[in-house]
This record gives structure tokens, sequence and C-alpha cells, in this order.
């Protein structure tokens, strides 16, 4: 893995998705999928924290997160008070509320895109390549 | 002559006081009302008084003593008036005596020395008649004070003619003084017309005097009543009260409207306070309310006086009829200790208003109704909209719940689908596989806990009450969760007291589960649970504690909503947010209810109270068992030995199988009396192992009884169990059925045996006890008859060869007679020829069948299975 390869941050409270989205992302055919560098948090403190101590691309975000709703980590990072003078990552919210509602919600917040639980291992590796891409 | 014009001004003043103390007088007379006689006297003086003026012109000089009594009655007035005034208001008995005092002193000596005109004397007088009659005047100033309407006008016009009347009589007095009669007769006479005026103002107001006063006193009336502050229609016939209350001046009002069986009752009272009145209903009113005069209230009938006279202690009572349109009359009680001088007059017209105050109550009541309509309606729309935002709010909720482990199912599924194929079959990693059942699990739980929720909201949930032992139910479920309770090394304190609830034991089951593994899952590791039973009344109550994380005060509330998980958000994915709201709703579902005692960080306590149940003692007694066998077929070690404890207390001998194989082949050994049997079991299930059963003959008969958490009666019983408890199981009922089913068995077959050869005979008894037969061995045949007829047998079992035994002989004299002819025989022969002629030369259907000689017990291994004389018979017809 080089310095070069993307790197994703998993914003993910539930063990079982955070092993889920990796094993995906692992066995993506497309490359810069699979060589990406997945790091993850269980929190919104430690996503902050992961943000400000390197660059990241891509964030995937749950919303029902302990400490908060992932949508404030969004809002900070669209304001630029989370990662500052960092590369600003693309934001892509993945969760199960899927009702008309929260997606406005994630809108407002400065998401990129969102992606509905439960979703389809090709899915999920579409959405990454797609803001891998954007880079 | 000296009568001119003039005249007619003490005329006048004559014929008015005259009118007045005739008027009063003979109310006095009519009814001894001593108000009456103090007014009346008040009057006396001045009539004769001026009735001396009037004869003076004439040259008519009445005798001396005359007018020494007449100058005595006159000064007397102003002591009388302090006294009317005492009768109208509280005046203190020393300023009665000191009137009296000041009234003999200054008058005594004009009278004694009459004629001798001395002008200090007058002086004296006049001085002492005016300093009483301010007194009187400031008196009656008070009480009209206290007064409104016309009541007010009148005492104030007493008040102001007292005055004049003062100052008439010092005109006199300076007239007896200076001498010159000519210079004062002229105030003096127009003084003593404008008094009498004054007094009939007073106390004998005209018609069209009264008709103003009454006008003013209706609108003031009115008005109040309008302008007061009134939300319903007690309150508007309270305001009436209080209002005719100030406006008669009396002590107490009470208003009494019908109510609908007739009697007239209390809706309003106004006054020093009694007791409650309100169930109160009168009907012997009408005579008083005729009379419309004021009556003591002793005489006003025994409800009144019972219910308003030892309270208030008021001497007179007044009803007033109140008509209240369209066509109610109700009535006005009106209590006065002493007789309201100037309060007649308005009565009628305050009963009136009261009719006004009744439209008024009437529309207030249709106001207020309107009011609480719209109020209820707009409830219901809050509610109705609270409603709608709460079924979004749990849709939302329920897809977002429903999602999370479905995307555990898919995402992983659609990992393994990508894995390189071999064969039919893929490698995949063997966590995927756990990660899709432990989801699939999750997801399961949470569509039956919404189910359940959902039958409960709609009303359909279906409890099965029955009496049910709580203290054994819930260590049954202790015993299932203990291997929980040992991963979290978690000790259970148990204080479970007898107690019988009337409960469905699955929801029972449900709802303790529910509360202990919340208790476990909150409680961190090596902590302490305390598991409670306990009789409350008519109650029983079921505590589970735990010392775990607790729960703030204001999360109490929100535990028990859908989807609500309150404290640490790591949890959140513990359960489904649904088991507390769902324990809830099946707690009141038996008519009971789960409160919640925590503390944060001291743990929780969540206790359960249902309705107990009448304990019915089991007809069989523990020890119905009698040794009978049962074979309990149970994988769970301590089920298993929770149950076998429990029969094996009542009596019965209780052998345990573990898996269903095991069950079969101990039943198939041995049948016992009973078999109770679990369905989930390793390998072969419950309703396998009955299937199997039921399809072997030999152990069709034996009775099965179902003992399990999965609640599938209708399988089971369809199975042809013969009942189907769901754990936990209710002891006494279990063992009620068993007991009976035992007892209906039929008896042992009784079988007779008759064979010369001990060994044989033994080797055939033997073998037949094993299988459960009640056996009679004999070893000749006339013995064996005599045993046949001696006692009913199943079956025989006969040497047909031996001839000590003479097999034939015997059959044919069984076949005599009628209680042994149909009793079915096995013949037993060394070769099958002789055999089959047996059978035909006893072609009366008796010989059941034959078999090879040298039976040994393992030949007779058919017979093992012989229940009863059905199964030879149908042997018999083939």
């Amino acid at each position: 893995m080089t310095a070069d390869n993307p790197r994703i941050l998993l914003v993910e409270d539930e063990e079982l998705n955070r092993t889920l989205v990796k094993a995906v992302l692992a066995r993506a055919a497309i490359a810069a999928v699979r060589d990406a560098e997945v790091l993850d948090a269980s929190s919104l403190g430690a996503a902050r924290t992961q943000l400000s101590s390197q660059d990241v691309d891509l964030v995937l975000l749950d919303m029902n997160l302990p400490d908060g709703n992932g949508l404030s980590l969004a809002s900070e990072l669209a304001a630029g008070k989370v990662g500052a003078g960092r590369r600003k990552p693309s934001v892509v919210a993945v969760t199960a509320s899927v009702l008309p509602q929260d997606r406005a919600a994630a809108i407002e917040a400065g998401c990129d895109g969102f992606l509905d639980k439960p979703y389809a291992a090709a899915d999920l590796v579409a959405v990454v390549a797609e803001h891998l891409s954007k880079r | 002559m000296r009568v001119g014009l003039s005249y007619l001004v003490p005329i006048a003043a004559e014929c008015m006081f005259a009118a007045l103390f005739l008027r009063a007088g003979l109310g006095y007379l009519r009814r001894r009302d001593p108000l009456q006689r103090d007014v009346t006297l008040i009057f006396l003086p001045c009539t004769l008084w001026f009735a001396v003026i009037l004869l003076q012109p004439l040259d008519i000089v009445p005798p001396l003593w005359v007018t020494s009594i007449t100058l005595a009655v006159l000064f007397a007035q102003s002591y009388l008036t302090v006294r009317l005034a005492a009768r109208l208001r509280a005046v203190p008995r020393w300023m009665n005596w000191a009137a009296l005092a000041v009234f003999v002193g200054t008058a005594a000596p004009i009278v004694a020395v009459s004629g001798a005109v001395v002008y200090w004397r007058w002086t004296l007088a006049s001085a002492g008649f005016v300093l009483i009659e301010v007194a009187a005047a400031w008196l009656l100033f008070g009480k009209a004070r206290t007064r409104t309407g016309a009541n007010r006008a009148r005492l104030t016009a007493a008040a102001a003619t007292t005055l004049l009347f003062a100052a008439m009589i010092s005109l006199l007095g300076a007239t007896a003084i200076i001498q010159k009669e000519d210079q004062f007769l002229a105030p003096y006479r127009a003084l003593g017309l404008i008094c009498s005026i004054g007094y009939l103002i007073a106390f004998a107001p005209p018609r069209w005097l009264r008709r103003a006063f009454s006008a003013t006193t209706a609108q003031s009336v009115s008005e109040r009543m309008l302008r007061a502050q009134v939300d319903s229609a007690e309150e508007v016939w309270q305001t009436y009260a209080d209002i005719m209350r100030v406006q008669t001046g009396a002590d107490a009002v009470a208003v009494l409207m019908p109510r609908s069986d007739g009697l007239l009752a209390p809706i309003a009272y106004a006054g020093p306070s009694i007791r409650t009145p309100e169930e109160l209903g009168f009907d012997d009113l009408t005579q008083l309310i005729r009379a419309g005069q004021p009556a003591r209230l002793r005489e006003g009938g025994d409800a009144l006086v019972e219910h308003y006279g030892d309270d208030l202690g008021d001497d007179f009572v007044t009803l007033l009829s109140m008509p209240v349109p369209p066509d109610a009359e109700g009535a006005v009680l009106l209590f006065n200790r002493h007789r309201s001088l100037f309060s007649d007059d308005d009565l009628r017209l305050f009963a009136l208003l009261g009719g006004q105050a009744g439209i008024l109550a009437e529309r207030m009541s249709v106001v207020t109704a309107q009011r609480r309509l719209a109020n209820e309606l707009s409830s219901s729309v809050e509610a109705l909209t609270r409603a709608s935002q709460a079924k979004s709010a749990f849709l939302a909720n329920m897809s977002h719940e429903l999602r999370t482990p479905l995307n555990a199912i898919i995402g992983f599924s659609d990992l393994m689908r990508q894995e390189e194929p071999d064969g039919d079959r893929r490698l995949v990693p063997a966590d995927w596989v756990e990660h899709i059942h432990t989801s699939g699990r999750h997801l399961l739980g949470l569509i039956n806990d919404i189910l359940d929720l959902a039958k409960v909201e709609a009303g359909r949930l279906e409890l099965r009450l029955a009496p049910l032992r709580i203290d054994t139910a819930v260590q049954e479920l202790l015993t299932g969760l203990s291997p929980l309770l040992i991963t979290k090394s978690l000790t259970v304190v148990t204080e479970l007291s007898p107690a019988t609830a009337s409960a469905d034991r699955v929801r029972f089951r449900q709802i303790v589960e529910n509360l202990l593994s919340n208790a476990i899952k909150f409680t961190p590791e090596g902590g302490q649970l305390t598991v409670s039973t306990v009789r409350d009344g008519e109650n029983v109550i079921v505590t589970v504690a735990d010392d775990g994380v607790g729960i703030a005060a204001e999360d109490q509330e929100r535990v028990f909503e859908e989807f609500q998980q309150v404290g640490d958000p790591d949890r959140q994915r513990a359960g489904t947010g649904l088991g507390l709201a769902l324990t809830k709703r099946l707690v009141e579902a038996h008519g009971g209810e789960i409160s919640l005692r925590s503390e944060l960080g001291y743990g929780s306590a969540f206790s359960v109270r249902l309705p107990g149940a009448v304990v019915v003692q089991s007809l069989t007694s523990t020890s119905s068992g009698e040794g009978a066998r049962v074979l309990l077929v149970e994988d769970d070690p301590q089920s298993a030995e929770l149950l076998q404890t429990q029969l094996e207390h009542a009596g019965y001998q209780v052998d345990v199988a573990g898996t269903g194989e095991a069950g079969l082949t101990a039943a198939g050994a041995r049948p016992p009396d009973a078999i109770v049997l679990d369905v989930a079991l390793p390998g072969i299930d419950g309703f396998e192992v009955i299937r199997r059963l039921k399809a072997d003959r030999r152990l069709a008969d034996i009775p099965v009884f179902f003992a399990t958490i999965i609640d599938e009666r209708q399988a089971g019983l369809a199975l042809g169990a013969r009942d189907y408890f769901v754990k936990p199981v209710d002891q006494a009922a279990l063992l009620g059925a068993l007991a009976r089913s035992v007892a209906a068995r039929p008896a042992a077959p009784r079988v007779l045996v008759v064979d010369h050869d001990d060994t044989i005979r033994q080797a055939i008894e033997d073998g037949l006890r094993a299988g459960g037969a009640d056996v009679v061995a004999v070893a000749d045949g006339h013995d064996g008859l005599a045993m046949s007829r001696e006692s009913q047998f199943d079956l025989i079992v006969c040497d047909m060869q031996s001839p000590a035994v003479d097999g034939f002989s015997m059959l044919a004299a069984m076949e005599q007679e009628p209680s042994t002819r149909r009793t079915p025989v096995l013949g037993l022969a060394s070769t099958a020829g002789e055999a089959s002629l047996v059978a035909t030369a006893m072609a009366g259907g008796i010989v059941a069948d034959a078999m090879a000689g040298g039976a040994g017990s393992e030949k007779l291994a058919p017979l093992l299975g012989v229940r009863g004389a059905e199964d030879v018979d149908e042997k018999e017809s083939p």
C-alpha cells in the first residue's frame, strides 16, 4: 500500500457493519477501491481525531452514533471546523434512516452522497468508487 | 278664631302620624311581631303630641295630667327609636341603658313639675332628647350603609327623619323657653309635617315610591348578575345567592331548585358555614312558599329545621317561590335572626330576578357544555395528531430497526455469492455465516415483538388465563437462563415465596424473560440480580432487581416507550427497543401494572403486579403417582431434574431420556405408564417422537404429555398428545393430568397360564410379567378351570399337548360357561399340525393362536405388547 492510495474513514459504531464494509471493499473488483486504506472510528469523537491527524478522501458516515448524530460531523466538515488545513473529504451518509426527511437533512448537512442500508456489496463499491474518482 | 290655613299643616302631620301608628299597631296585633310593636311605640308619641297641638287653636285645654303624659311619651320617642335600631342591628347593651337613663333624667323634671315652666328644665329635656335621637340616627345610618337599594333609601330616610325630629323638639324647647310661640310656630309645624312625611317614606312608602326603589334595585341586581365572572350554572346561582344576601340583609340565603325526583334541593347557599346541604330534598315547603310571609324556622318543617336550623339557629325563615322560565319553580330561603323591617317589599322582585338568574344559569350550562365539547374536540384532535405522529415515528423507527440487521444479512450473503465456487459449493468465512445467522435471529425477534405489540394494540392478544405458580415459573426461567448468568458471572439471589397468579403462562414467561434478560444485559460482570415473588393481598408481585447502571429519573418514563433505548448509547444495539414496551402492554393486558424504581449507578428494580388467582387444590393428591412409571424425554439437565423431582415427589417412578431416540428405545424396552416429552430435542424432535410412538401399536396407547417452551399446542394435540404444557409448566396441572391418565389406563391384562412344565410355566410367567401383565399360573387343567371361573382373565395361555393338563377338556368346559366363552386362548403345541387341528376343532373361535412347542421366553416376545382382549380379538379376525 503506497502513500498514493486513497484513504477512507468509516464512521460506524457497529462492529458487524465495519467488518462488512471492510470485507466488501477488500474484495472489490475496482483496484482503487480495493487498494484504499480503510480507517475506522466507532464514535464521532474518534472520527474527529482521525480527521485532524491525516488526510482522508472519503468519509462513510453512519447516523446513529453513541455520541451524537453523524450529520453533525458532516456539518463540521462542511464548515471546516474539523480537519482544518487538510484535504476536504467527500462525505457519504450510510444509514438505515431512509425517509425523505432523513435524506433532506443529510443534504442540508453537506453530505455528498448517501447509501441506504441495507445495501448490496456492489452498491457500496460503486458509491465508494464514484467518490474516490472525484478526488 | 285662630284656625287658619296654617292649621292644615299640623292636621296633615297628625293624619300621617296617626295612619303610621294605626298601621303598625294593627300589624303588631295581627302578627305579635315585637318589631311592629316598637314601630307602633315610636309613632304613639307623635300621634298624641300632634293631637294635643290640634286642640290648642280650638281653645280646648286638656287637663294637666294629659299634657304631662303626652310630654313624657313624646320625650320617650328618642329612647324608643334606639330600641328599634337595636332590633335591626347589634347595639351594645350599655347604650340601651344609657339612653333610658338620659331620658328618665332629663324628661322627669318637666313631667313632674308640669306647668311650672322653667327654662332650664326645658333646656335639659331638649338636650337629652337630641342627644339620644342623634345616637339613634347614627345607628340607623350605620345600618343603612350595610344595605343597598330600596332598603338603604328607607333606612336613610328613617335616620334623617330622626334627626329632623330632634330639630323639631329643639324648636319646641326653644318656644317654651323664650315664651314666643308665634315666631317658632310655623317652622315647628312645618318640621312636624316634614317628619311625618319622612317617616311615611321610611316605614310605609307609597306604591309609586316603592316602584321607583324597586326599579333601581332591579337594575343594580341585574347589572351585578350580568357583570359577575361566572363560568358555570352553579356559579350563577351562587352569585345570585350572594347578591340576595347583601340585598335583603339576611343572615343566610339558600336557593333551591327542583331535582329530577320533584323534590327541592339546595343548589346554592350564602351565609355562615353549615353542614353540607347538598344531599337534601324538601317536599313539605309548599305551605311556607304559599304563605309568602316570614315564618319561624321552628315551624318550617322538620327537614328544614334539621338541616338549617341547628347550624344557623336563625329564628325566621322566609320562603319565596322562584319561577324559573320556562316551567320550573324553585325557591329562595332567607334566614334572619330578626325580622327584617325594610326588606319585605323587594322580596317578590328578588324572586323574579331569581328567574332571570335561572335563565342565565341555563344559558351558562349550555355555554359550559359547548365549551367542554369544544375542549374535548380539540383535545381529541390533539390526541389524534399525536397518535398519528407517534405512528409515523414508529414506522420510521421500525424501518430503521429492520434495515439494520438486514444490512448484515444482505451484505454478508452478497459477499458469499462472490466467493469462488467449488462445484456447487462456496468456501466462505465461518464468521460471515455466524453474522448472518445472528442478524437473522435479531430480525426475527424484532418481527415477533412488533407482531405482539400490534396484537396488543389491536386488542387481539388472546390470553389463556389460568392459575400459575409464579415462584416455580420464575425458578424454571432462571434455570433456563443459567448459561447466560454463568457467562457473565452474575449471582442471583432469589426470594421466591409461593404465589399464584392468574396469567397466561406463555406471556408470563415472555414478561419475566424480558425483565431478566434486560437485567442480565445491564449488569456488569460479577454483579448481582435479586429476583423475588410475593403475594400482596389479591395480587402477586414479581420483582427483578439488578445492581447495574441504573436509569436516570428523567428516562424512567421513556423506557416503556417503543424504540426508546436510554442510558449508555454504546449498548444501543443490545435489544430491539421493544422489549419493555411489549412487557408493559402484556402486563397491562393481564390487568396488572409494571413499575420501575431506579437510581443512576445503583441499579434498577422492575416490579410486575399481576392479579392473583385462587389456588384450587388439585383433587388428586401428590401421592397420586402410586408407583406408576413416567418416562421423561428432556435434553436440558436442569429442566429434567426439576420435572423429575416434581414427579418423584408425587410418587412416580421417573426414567429420563436425553434424546428422542433414547426415549423411543426406553419406551419400547419397557413401556411406561405415561411419557412427558419436550419438543426441542437433539436429533429427532418431540413431534417426531410422538409420531413414532403413535405409529407403534404397542406404544400408541401410552398417554403423552408435552412440556416445552414451544407454544404449539394445536400441533401437539393433533399428533395425539393427551395434553400440552408450555414451560414454565404448571406443576399442579401436569400432575393432575398425569394422575387422571394413569388412573384411566386399562388395568394390567390378567393372564392365566396353564402348563405342567415348571420351567416353561416360569418362563412364560416372567415374560408376561415383564410385559406388564398380571399373571396367574397353574399346573393343570382342573385348577385352570377353577381359576377361570373364579375371576375374569383377558387371556389364557394353555399347553394343548400335555395329558396332565388336558387343555382340550378344559377349553370345552370353558366354552360352556357364558362368562368364559369369549376369553381368547393361546394354545401351545409342539407341532404346527396339531395346533391347526386344535384351531379347527375349536372352530367356535376361542383358540386365538397356536405356537410351536418348546416355547421359551424369547418366543413370547409378541405377548409383551398384549394390552388387553381387544388386541387379541383383532388377531382373531384376519
